[in-house]
């Protein structure tokens, strides 16, 4: 017994494979007999059943309190809607759902610029829908997302100059967030605003910001681009 | 210091090599939930693993290793390798083995350092190196283990010394194949091969089942029967597919065992990026067909394909496909829905399992005292769902079946045939994935 001369593993043997088993094992891998109880061995692996319940229990207490909020609000809001006629259900649905989101950012293991790419869509839309669905007075896209897409734009700014390895990362995410801030011209066109100061103001700051980087990055956008287009 | 170190370095082989190799294209564009190009290699020690030296060891490779601590990011016409600025941190083991790396959790790295009690493993998405590379990362990352926890050893030349950039993350298949010429390279045609099928687990993992051996003993079995040590496993193997598998059913196509082959042997490489070729060990079995003459089968077939102009021939023939102008202009985009259905055509139907052996693991004497065995572990596929790695350390010849599919029948009946073949006693164990009611 080649294994067992070393004196650290035991092991148990299963007649009918006719294979020793290790003591970690309480059934036989091969066949599923049932051996005896098992012992703590150098081969042993993690216990997947019991982390795997664990993780999905605790993963969905977050989404399921929104849930439950959300349907009891609802309920509430439909027998209730006669005295009021206000749908308040949907600004708690709006806030739950911004506060689901911003746990989910925060806790999941993403990029920061992701991070911050993911927090400004999700305030954005949470102000909007907050303002639609409570007088339409406009000021989330009168002020609000022009506002919040420039700050957006200027700390990816601040963060890729700061972090010159991580510049084409940043530059990445700030072309996404000047790709977003041109639906405020939808929200023009469509009449969602009553100035045209606040977006305009977003989007041009948000393209001369993205073309000086642009301008002044040197090489390094441009090796990035060669890279992407497997020139390199 | 160590970040530092680690960042120089990457950024020195970015400015070399920023290129994926051939084999390397391939993986990211046929990798599935099914399929996830991951593969593992694990030392198991003898006392427990202290994730703290475990962590210092690692930052003591992070720049000779460098070539691995990448991301690798969407190009318009093909992937590429990048920088990657974040921390790489040591993590404890929780998933099955081989599972798909998911970048977004891995901080952008496309390899995992891994602890459980004895155990350390290191798992890698195959773009990045093959299994003689990544046993050469596990061999430093040990080593220098041992050295910060229990005071330092001498490596007496068997752990990797610190060579060149260029030589680390040479495209050796670019180097050495590409100018082939056109009349070498081999124009093969098969038939599908028997696929072995079962039903997956409820819950998407890998249940591994290894076999312990003695190697002094199967290597006395072998001398006596003028094989080697991968002749006698594809053997076995395939006797037990047929046994298991094959034998009673209408379905007469061979059963083909593909066997990876680390081609710094016959072509010279220093490389830790990938660098292998596979080849097809087939055979019809029937129920008159008998072992012996199983085997000198197995032997003369493997003896002629892994040859040198072989190999050159049909890893040439990758080389020239890869290069070929009209594929390389062919957006990532549409390369990621055409190369699936070749490679599920060119290669997935043609082998019934792949099994591989990355032979004799050496490690420095003063550190085998700390070492109880290494394990090596392959991926399953679709169409593949059970694969096979063997690999050996002192007198223990590791047998690891990976499988996706609940049916445990031929991993049984190939040690129930190495048993009455080679007559040595097999050690088992396994990481029991699955519920207990979804086990047969």
């Amino acid at each position: 017994m080649f294994i067992q001369m070393t004196g650290v593993m035991q092991m148990k043997k299963c007649e009918s494979c006719n294979v020793f088993v290790y003591d970690s094992e309480s059934n036989c891998p091969l066949c599923h007999k049932f051996l005896g109880e098992a012992k703590s061995t150098a081969v042993e692996y993690p216990s997947y059943n019991s982390i795997i319940k664990e993780q999905t229990a605790l993963k969905n207490i977050p989404l399921f309190l929104v849930l439950f909020i959300n349907i009891i609000c609802i309920f509430i809001n439909m027998v209730t809607y006669d005295k009021g006629e206000v749908i308040w259900s949907i600004i708690v649905f709006a806030s739950t759902f911004y506060i689901y989101f911003m746990y989910k950012i925060v806790s999941e293991n993403m990029r920061y610029g992701k991070k911050i790419v993911l927090s400004y869509i999700s305030l954005s839309s949470f102000l909007i829908i907050i303002d639609l669905t409570s007088g339409k007075l406009f000021w989330s896209t009168d002020y609000a997302f022009p506002f919040i897409t420039m700050a957006t734009v200027l700390y990816l700014t601040s963060l890729s100059i700061r972090n010159k390895q991580m510049f084409t990362e940043y530059f990445g995410f700030l072309l996404t967030v000047t790709s977003i801030s041109l639906l405020s011209i939808i929200s023009f066109l469509l009449d969602l605003s009553n100035s045209s100061w606040g977006p305009f103001v977003s989007i041009l700051s948000s393209i001369i910001i993205t073309l000086g980087l642009y301008l002044f990055s040197e090489k390094t956008l441009k090796e990035e681009l060669k890279k992407r287009f497997n020139r390199k | 210091m160590c970040y530092i170190l680690f960042v120089k370095g990457v950024v020195l082989i970015m400015e070399k090599q920023a290129k994926l190799d051939v084999a390397a294209k391939l993986f990211p564009s046929v990798t599935s939930k099914k399929n996830s190009a991951v593969f593992r290699v694990s030392a198991v020690l003898k006392e427990n693993i202290d994730p703290y030296y475990l962590q210092i060891a690692v930052n003591l490779i992070y720049e000779k290793f460098s070539l691995f601590f990448i991301r690798m990011r969407r190009g318009v016409f093909w992937n590429y390798f990048d920088k990657n600025y974040m921390h790489f941190t040591v993590s404890k083991d929780i998933k099955s083995p081989c599972e798909n790396i998911l970048t977004y959790e891995n901080k952008g790295y496309i390899i995992k350092i891994l602890y459980y009690k004895n155990r350390v493993s290191v798992e890698a998405f195959h773009s990045i190196t093959d299994g003689s590379g990544i046993l050469e990362f596990l061999k430093s990352l040990i080593y220098y283990y041992i050295c910060i926890k229990y005071g330092t050893i001498a490596h007496q030349g068997k752990i990797l010394l610190y060579d060149s950039i260029d030589e680390q993350c040479d495209d050796s298949f670019t180097k050495h194949f590409r100018d082939v010429e056109k009349k070498l390279i081999k124009k093969t045609s098969s038939k599908s091969a028997f696929l072995i099928k079962g039903k997956r687990y409820k819950k998407r993992g890998n249940c591994v089942i290894n076999g312990i051996v003695s190697l002094q003993e199967t290597k006395k079995y072998c001398k006596a029967n003028e094989c080697t040590i991968t002749d006698l496993f594809i053997a076995t193997m395939i006797i037990a597919i047929y046994n298991s598998k094959q034998k009673g059913t209408r379905n007469k196509n061979p059963i083909v065992i593909a066997v990876p082959v680390n081609l710094r042997g016959l072509f010279p490489s220093k490389t830790l990026r990938n660098f292998f070729g596979v080849v097809n060990i087939g055979y019809e079995m029937t129920d008159d067909t008998d072992f012996k003459t199983l085997l000198t089968s197995v032997k003369i077939q493997l003896k002629t394909l892994i040859s040198q102009s072989n190999l050159l021939g049909s890893s040439a023939k990758n080389v020239h496909f890869s290069e070929n102008i009209f594929i390389t202009h062919i957006p990532l985009i549409f390369k990621n829905l055409m190369l699936p259905i070749g490679y599920k055509f060119a290669s997935e139907r043609k082998k019934t399992i792949t099994l591989s052996n990355v032979g004799k693991i050496d490690f420095p004497d003063e550190a085998k005292p700390y070492i109880e065995h290494i394990e090596v572990m392959l991926y399953p596929t679709a169409k593949s769902p059970i694969n096979c790695a063997i690999c050996s350390y002192e007198d223990k010849l590791v047998v690891s079946f990976t499988k996706s599919i609940t049916d445990v029948s031929v991993v049984r009946e190939f040690f129930k045939v190495l048993n009455n073949i080679t007559k040595s006693e097999i050690y088992v164990y396994s990481n029991d994935w699955g519920d207990a009611n979804e086990k047969m």
